[in-house]
């Protein structure tokens, strides 16, 4: 591999992983989705402007990727909750129920919650990275915070 | 801090610790970069197939599953039963119907019988005529010398292992039972009719061998 795929691997892997968790719920599909994206990286490789524009593009590249694995017709298995939360993590029962309440976000609401809330991007940031308007990425995270606070039980 | 700013912190913190949770560990890491060196070596063209080879196949199956179902279909309509009209259907119905009802009338006419008259009414039937109908144009045509337009299976088990009897009204789906086979049944419960149970688009359908009625089983 090159030593630059390398580096940025080594820079964006989380964030990747975590994006394709939240997506997919399990452990061994995010590791498979996060490979296919710096895959793409590889077979495709680009200049990136600089490495915040390398983590736009892969977090875009792994929302579109999740989002076509989960429109695939043969990702009909059903995730069991004990295979969604590694045995390692530790988590607790209030972890466990926010956890929850994410995966269970439509699909269209997670990028934006993931990058306004987890990664610190402004609305109007994540709607360029996105290729929405700012006002719709604030309606999303509006009905996310809905959808979540109705999932944790209005807490 | 107003209620809603510490709400806000609040959601951001929770998530932010659901988030750290799905933190892949060092050994994932270690794991996905071993892979994509593994696949940093293998020339671009082979690493375009990567997907496992199941995949693959699993996709060119679900191409070819519609164009399967494409051919199925048109077989299917290119039936040559299929091809023939229905009003075609009904005359030869028509035609059976007014066989047996001049075979009645001439019997009745020889033997002087007053069910000549009602015998000449049947032979007006017209093809949508009921089954009330149809079953006056039996009694007057006489059962005995007309033959049922289908073959009799007294008993069908439902795929639920129920047994239909005469007389037993079933909706759901016989997979059992080919389209164009017969079964007796009974639309009052009374007496039994000879009728064609056929299915048409997943339901299922009761075609009186009597009238040229399509009637639904339930």
């Amino acid at each position: 591999m090159a030593i630059d795929l390398e580096a940025v691997f080594r820079r964006h892997f989380a964030t990747v992983y975590r994006l394709c968790y939240s997506y997919l719920g399990s452990a061994s599909d995010a590791e498979d989705a996060a490979q296919s994206v710096f895959l793409k990286l590889l077979n495709h490789p680009r200049e990136f402007a600089d490495s915040e524009h390398e983590k736009a593009w892969l977090i875009v590249c792994a929302s579109n990727h999740c989002k076509d694995e989960l429109k695939s017709a043969r990702r009909t298995r059903v995730v069991s909750m004990g295979e969604r939360l590694d045995a390692s993590l530790g988590a607790t029962d209030h972890l466990d129920e926010t956890i929850d309440a994410v995966l269970k976000l439509p699909p269209k609401y997670k990028d934006c919650v993931y990058l306004y809330y987890y990664e610190g991007y402004k609305t109007a940031e994540v709607a360029d990275m996105l290729g929405i308007p700012a006002s719709t990425v604030r309606n999303r995270l509006r009905k996310a915070r809905a959808l979540l606070k109705d999932s944790l039980g209005g807490s | 801090m107003d209620e809603r700013e510490r709400s806000e912190m609040e959601t951001r913190a929770r998530l932010v610790a659901a988030y750290d949770a799905m933190s892949p560990s060092a050994e994932v890491t270690d794991r996905v970069l071993a892979r994509l060196r593994d696949d940093a070596r293998v020339p671009e063209k082979k690493r375009k197939s990567v997907e496992p080879d199941s995949r693959s196949a699993l996709r060119f199956g679900l191409f070819l599953l519609p164009l399967a179902a494409c051919v199925v279909a048109a077989a299917i309509l290119l039936r040559p039963s299929a091809m023939m009209p229905t009003a075609t259907k009904v005359s030869q119905e028509e035609v059976v119907v007014e066989e047996t009802v001049d075979a009645a009338s001439s019997d009745a006419a020889v033997a002087g019988d007053a069910s000549v008259e009602v015998a000449e009414e049947a032979e007006g039937l017209a093809p949508q005529a009921t089954k009330s109908e149809a079953a006056e144009a039996d009694a007057a045509a006489g059962a005995e010398s007309r033959e049922p337009l289908c073959e009799l299976y007294p008993i069908v088990v439902t795929p639920e292992g129920r047994e239909l009897r005469v007389g037993d009204v079933y909706a759901g789906k016989f997979d059992d039972v080919r389209p164009e086979e017969s079964v007796a049944f009974s639309e009052d419960g009374k007496r039994s009719v000879a009728c064609e149970l056929i299915e048409r688009d997943g339901a299922l359908f009761v075609r009186y061998g009597d009238s040229a009625d399509w009637r639904f089983a339930s």
